[in-house]
């Protein structure tokens, strides 16, 4: 199954969108992504299957999570 | 061996806590937000279910506003320093920890800032929230950008009306932006109040909240919390943070704009814990069985002819004596020779002895926790009589 990745700041604000999408009952791995096209450095996002990417975006953006960028 | 040093730092700990540390130590203490492998996600999941319990806990909503400092002083010295500018005026309280007073005493000395202390009216029988928020309101000053205040004194159980203080900061803030004046930022010393006395950080209009883990929060030694609410302090110190490495500040975002350098992983994993505790007993709780155990104390060591009591009508965690002509010192080794453990001496807060009036040599402090009871009050006591008998025969 295709996963997506959506790249959000620190390793706490990665938690945080876990957090918040776990209570939609939506599944994410917390990861860690060095390279996100910006080179600032390191960053942590979360990974989950790219059928949610819509619920994803939906709700953190409803959360005030901002996604810096989304990998698919 | 009786325990009443819990102002100090809480023991025993609750099992939880001690086979958490244990755990973290053992199965998961990778370093957090510094790798993608699992140790490190692992830690990383355990610190953040902290913050999300420190957050829950005092009312502050938004667990990325709880950063991890090494004790409760040093997250006084992010607020403060954080917030102040050259020319700047402090207000700060007559009860005031060391961890506040020499801070604000630095920089009032080398010209950088002014200062004020309000009246907190500890010993004033007719003392109210009112009175105190007049003292204050009288040395507000155009250019006062910070009030400081501790919740609850770490030598008595004198409770300041931090929900009032809060809505007085709220008040002139209104103004100030209607006006365009310097925005007054509210900083609360909550060392000797987290886990004694409830804290709701949005309803009493704090912006700052300093903690630590190892004292009424029963965790580990080697941590503390600042919890920050639409405030945005300077950096004291700046460092790794595993985030934007290639950039050359450390950058906006919370909590690691003030988190550089590895974090306390096991403290923290064990005062998750101790936060868990605590919330399962129930703050209100807590303070019920201290105030039982501070008025069982007072009512039997207040009724000894030799021993004075300082701020008395002030019941809850914190008891402060002496013993007519014995140094506070000798008394606190001599209770240790009965298996007594309490703290003598001016417990860093100078300003709170002079406020109280203690002698030189300061005074002798009883901290009661969750695991005290009546029963070591009664041995206490005794411990106290018998010590008179030798002093005084």
């Amino acid at each position: 199954m295709a996963r997506a990745r959506a790249v959000i700041g620190s390793v706490t604000s990665a938690m945080r969108a876990r957090s918040v999408l776990e209570r939609e009952v939506i599944r994410v791995d917390v990861v860690k992504i060095t390279d996100t096209g910006d080179r600032r450095g390191c960053v942590y996002g979360i990974e989950f299957s790219d059928t949610q990417t819509e619920n994803v975006l939906r709700i953190l953006n409803r959360s005030r999570i901002t996604v810096k960028r989304l990998i698919r | 061996m009786i325990y009443f040093d819990n102002a100090a730092t809480s023991f025993p700990k609750p099992n939880a806590v001690s086979d958490e540390v244990y755990k973290c130590i053992t199965q998961y203490c990778g370093n957090p937000g510094r790798a993608g492998h699992r140790m490190s996600i692992a830690a990383a999941e355990k610190v953040y279910e902290c913050r999300e319990m420190a957050a829950e806990l005092f009312g502050l909503g938004d667990p990325t506003g709880v950063i991890f400092t090494l004790n409760t002083t040093h997250a006084l010295n992010i607020a403060i320093k954080g917030c102040m500018h050259r020319g700047g005026h402090v207000i700060i309280s007559d009860m005031e920890h060391n961890s506040v007073y020499r801070v604000i005493r630095k920089y009032a000395d080398a010209g950088f800032i002014r200062y004020d202390i309000f009246d907190s009216g500890v010993l004033h029988t007719d003392r109210s929230a009112e009175r105190i928020c007049a003292s204050i309101s009288s040395l507000v000053r155009p250019e006062t950008e910070l009030i400081i205040c501790t919740h609850a004194s770490n030598v008595c159980s004198a409770v300041m009306p931090i929900k009032e203080i809060g809505d007085l900061c709220g008040r002139i803030n209104a103004e100030r932006a209607r006006s365009g004046g310097v925005r007054i930022c509210f900083i609360v010393d909550g060392a000797a109040s987290a886990g004694h006395v409830p804290i709701n950080m949005a309803s009493m209009g704090i912006n700052a909240l300093a903690l630590p883990s190892h004292k009424g929060l029963y965790g580990p030694q080697g941590c503390g919390i600042l919890l920050l609410r639409g405030l945005k302090p300077d950096t004291l110190i700046e460092g790794g943070n595993g985030v934007r490495s290639l950039e050359p500040d450390m950058g906006d975002e919370l909590p690691e704009r003030y988190e550089a350098g590895t974090v306390a992983t096991p403290a923290i994993a064990g005062l998750c814990e101790g936060m868990r505790y605590v919330r399962s007993i129930g703050i209100s709780r807590i303070a019920e069985h201290e105030a039982a155990l501070y008025s069982q104390t007072l009512r039997l060591i207040g009724s000894l002819p030799y021993v004075q009591v300082y701020g008395a009508s002030h019941v809850g965690a914190t008891l402060l004596f002496n013993m007519k002509g014995l140094e506070a010192d000798d008394v606190g080794m001599r209770l240790d020779r009965y298996g007594i453990c309490v703290r003598s001496g001016y417990h860093c807060a100078p300003l709170a002895h002079r406020t109280l009036h203690t002698p030189p040599g300061g005074a002798v402090r009883l901290s009661f926790g969750i695991y005290n009871t009546p029963r070591q009050v009664i041995a206490l006591y005794e411990a106290l009589k018998r010590i008179a008998d030798e002093a005084y025969r």
